[in-house]
């Protein structure tokens, strides 16, 4: 069993001793900088390794490390000058302090060569012996992407992992990863996780593991599939990363969701290797995992790219590549390993039997992946495995790269749409903060995903501009049963709209969702039906407070190069009112950044019925 | 003679600092072939925070499994990677012939890359001796293994702690 509280023993390094009587070093030091000295300390380099960002709106600096001990000086966290000088006295005094800093050390040789010359001599044998281990020739940035029913997942994960020499002729199960996340204690409830991992309420830190618990963790158990992406940073360049990544060994940042988060803190890591790249000065407010790929991909960092599909997309990429009867087959013979007696196996060809072993085979693997072993699963896999091992000279079929989701469309959309609602003309101006609905422009995009969140829409009509629409979260997950997996679909939002109430236009709350079913009738269409349930704040009703039942079905089309959705939604409330709209859209994808879409909308309300059209062109940014 | 002695490692501890062999107090090889991966369930929102739910450090572990955190484990005092991690990955390479995880075993226990398509044929065309039912245990899969090499020519020099 792997015991937490074991890897807890192993926090006993040196850095974790408290620098409180550091601090309070004789503030007379012998080593005082002059003021030009002192000016190092606003050098970009000294500032980004001690993670200080300068107020917009005074001339105050404040380190986003939450961590006493990565600070020397007393206001060390807000003060670069104070923070240099006592570095200084550290290192002269302490010496063992510039093991655990070896970034800031090198940078003060180089650039304080005098005073550094004072810096006595030490043996850093725990921080030598884990760069040998690590033996990093190149660095890889991760991209976990989405899993389609897992909305904590939805914006994807980035992670960075570093490559010893010639790993090609290796194996990366031997790389290994380092990885930014909240430090979440064991007893947390996942409501509670939640909430403090988005409002920061964990602790951020970094940690290593070697690549292939990665693998595990996101190929094999969330099933999401990895980009790998390869940066060109030359060998000083990976040389400074991974003497920085040594000073962030158990140190706390707070952890941000929305911001500070993952994905941000690997930029920083990127700007600390590249001095001058400023990476971090593009994200000032929400760090999205696929925006700082593409930050780095404009930032002309990244020289390959490798795509290692989850252990679901290569299941279900072998059973699409099988014809019908073949695929039932395979389904049957994970189920029943008699099958490869029945005549309808055994009169096949040799490559046609292999293809339905290797996928009866990945059937039965993704299936019992997190059960305890049952001998009968167990049995039937190994009689599978041997059949695959008879007949080896025959791959299976490998899923063919889909687009780099870091070439999908960009994440922040305006549209403008013209047309007329209940026979009056309107404008409509929206802002979406993120990121992609149902009948977005396909490429880099999950089918039957979507995700919006910050969408705001303004209403021009007549004489009057009003708020048409706010959401501030709304998520569909149309996750489809097939002849293998029955998962549920399901959808939820919170937001504002308007909404006709007894002859009255009136911005209403609410929050709704629900959970049903979808199949897949034709390659990549969905058809679902859901029971949905909507809780409204409307001041028109009779409680003001209202609540819902109701059921929503539709059909989702892809086309070539465009997509359409057709649904009816209805809503019974106990105030005895009852709404219904039918609604189609169709989306066409002008170029990866622009489309045009077309919208039809009947509202019917128990007092006033009208119809809704409207033309949007929609622009990604 | 290169000869491991298989039952007495798997019975002492090493005595290499870094590694720890199996057979300790807690402290085994772990998992049979097809046991599940019961303690990898995904965490429902556990990619809010991308977390984990305990303290990570930099400790370059290859598992814990019970022996230890931050070692490999040790197998005639010979350091490797840690089998019953990836056993699944392993068995499917071995039946295949090849894959990222049979070349990270090869590469953990020193097999030179000239060695290495040698001894990917060599566990492929063993397969039945090192997995001879779905029981197996991971110790007799590394056993097996160990007792392969030794038997080829090339191979055989890596069965020993240098």
């Amino acid at each position: 069993m792997r015991n937490p509280l074991i890897i807890l023993a192993f926090l006993s390094c040196s850095i974790f001793q408290s620098h409180a009587e550091i601090n309070q070093l004789s503030p007379k030091s012998k080593y005082q900088l002059n003021n030009e000295q002192r000016q190092l300390a606003f050098d970009d380099y000294w500032l980004t390794l001690l993670y200080y960002q300068k107020s917009d709106y005074t001339d105050s600096y404040e380190s986003f490390v939450d961590d006493d001990r990565f600070f020397f000086a007393t206001d060390g966290k807000f003060n670069p000058v104070t923070e240099l000088q006592a570095n200084i006295d550290t290192f002269i005094e302490k010496p063992e302090f510039q093991c655990t800093f070896p970034a800031r050390t090198k940078w003060l040789v180089k650039h304080l060569p005098n005073i550094a010359a004072q810096f006595p001599q030490v043996e850093c044998s725990k921080y030598n012996e884990w760069r040998e281990k690590l033996n990093t020739e190149s660095v890889v940035l991760v991209y976990a992407a989405s899993q389609l029913n897992s909305p904590s997942s939805m914006y994807g994960h980035t992670f960075i992992r570093f490559d010893p020499y010639d790993v090609e002729k290796h194996s990366t199960y031997l790389s290994h990863a380092i990885n930014f996340g909240a430090s979440v204690p064991e007893n947390a409830s996942n409501f509670s996780y939640a909430l403090r991992g988005l409002a920061g309420g964990y602790p951020g830190r970094f940690a290593t593991n070697p690549y292939f618990e990665k693998i595990k963790e996101y190929n094999r158990a969330e099933n999401r599939d990895l980009w790998e992406y390869k940066l060109n940073l030359t060998a000083d360049e990976v040389d400074r990363m991974l003497t920085h990544v040594w000073e962030l060994q158990g140190i706390n940042f707070d952890y941000y969701f929305f911001d500070e988060n993952c994905s941000f803190r690997l930029l920083e890591l990127i700007d600390v290797a590249k001095p001058g790249s400023k990476l971090v000065k593009q994200f000032p407010g929400v760090t999205i995992p696929i925006d700082t790929v593409r930050a780095v991909r404009d930032a002309s960092l990244i020289s390959e790219v490798h795509y290692r599909p989850s252990i679901r997309t290569d299941l279900e990429n072998q059973l699409d590549s099988l014809p019908k009867e073949h695929r039932a087959l395979a389904i049957h013979l994970s189920n029943d390993i008699n099958v490869r007696e029945s005549d309808e196996f055994t009169q096949l060809a040799r490559e046609e039997k292999q293809a339905i072993v290797h996928a009866a085979y990945r059937l039965i693997r993704f299936l019992h992946n997190k059960d305890e072993r049952s001998k009968a699963v167990a049995s039937r896999s190994f009689q599978l495995l041997k059949m695959i091992r008879k007949e080896s000279d025959i791959k299976s079929v490998k899923p063919k790269r889909p687009l780099r989701p870091d070439l999908g469309h960009d994440t922040t959309m305006y549209s403008i749409q013209l047309g007329e609602s209940n026979e009056h003309a309107f404008a409509d101006f929206t802002y979406r903060a993120s990121y992609h609905d149902l009948i977005d422009n396909i490429p880099g995009y999950g089918n039957g995903m979507s995700l919006n969140m910050g969408e705001i829409v303004l209403r021009a009509s007549e004489d009057t501009i009003q708020l048409q629409k706010a959401e501030f979260i709304d998520i569909t997950s149309l996750s489809v049963r097939n002849d293998f997996m029955t998962p549920m679909s399901w959808m939820a939002n919170v937001g504002a709209q308007r909404q006709w109430t007894h002859g009255d236009d009136k911005l209403v709350a609410r929050v709704s969702g629900g959970a049903g079913v979808s199949y897949e009738p034709v390659k990549f269409d969905r058809v679902f039906l859901m029971l949905t349930g909507r809780l409204e704040y409307n001041q028109g009703l009779e409680n003001n407070f209202s609540v819902a039942p109701g059921v929503t079905t539709g059909y989702l089309r892809t086309w070539q190069n465009s997509k359409s959705i057709l649904s009816v939604s209805h809503y019974e409330f106990i105030d005895d009112q009852s709404r219904t709209v039918y609604n189609f859209e169709h989306n066409w994808s002008l170029s990866k950044n622009h489309s045009l879409r077309l919208h039809a909308k009947r509202s019917v309300n128990d007092d006033v019925d009208y119809d809704e059209f409207g033309v949007s062109w929609r622009g990604f940014f | 003679m290169k000869k491991i002695l298989i039952s007495a490692v798997l019975l002492t501890a090493s005595s290499s600092a870094m590694a720890v062999a199996p057979g300790g107090a807690n402290c085994g090889w772990g998992n049979m072939l097809f046991e599940g991966q019961s303690g990898t369930a995904p965490h429902i929102v556990a990619s809010f925070t991308n977390g984990s739910t305990f303290n990570n450090t930099f400790g370059m572990t290859f598992g814990t499994n019970g022996c230890s955190t931050q070692g490999t484990l040790t197998y005639g005092g010979k350091e490797m990677i840690d089998v019953s991690l990836i056993m699944d990955e392993f068995t499917e390479d071995v039946a295949r012939g090849d894959g990222e995880a049979i070349t990270a075993v090869a590469v953990s226990i020193g097999v030179e890359e000239q060695d290495r398509a040698n001894f990917k044929r060599s566990m492929h065309d063993n397969f039945d001796k090192m997995f001879p039912s779905e029981d197996v245990t991971t110790e007799h899969v590394v056993q097996t293994m160990f007792e392969v090499m030794e038997s080829d020519e090339q191979l055989a020099k890596y069965t020993v702690a240098e």
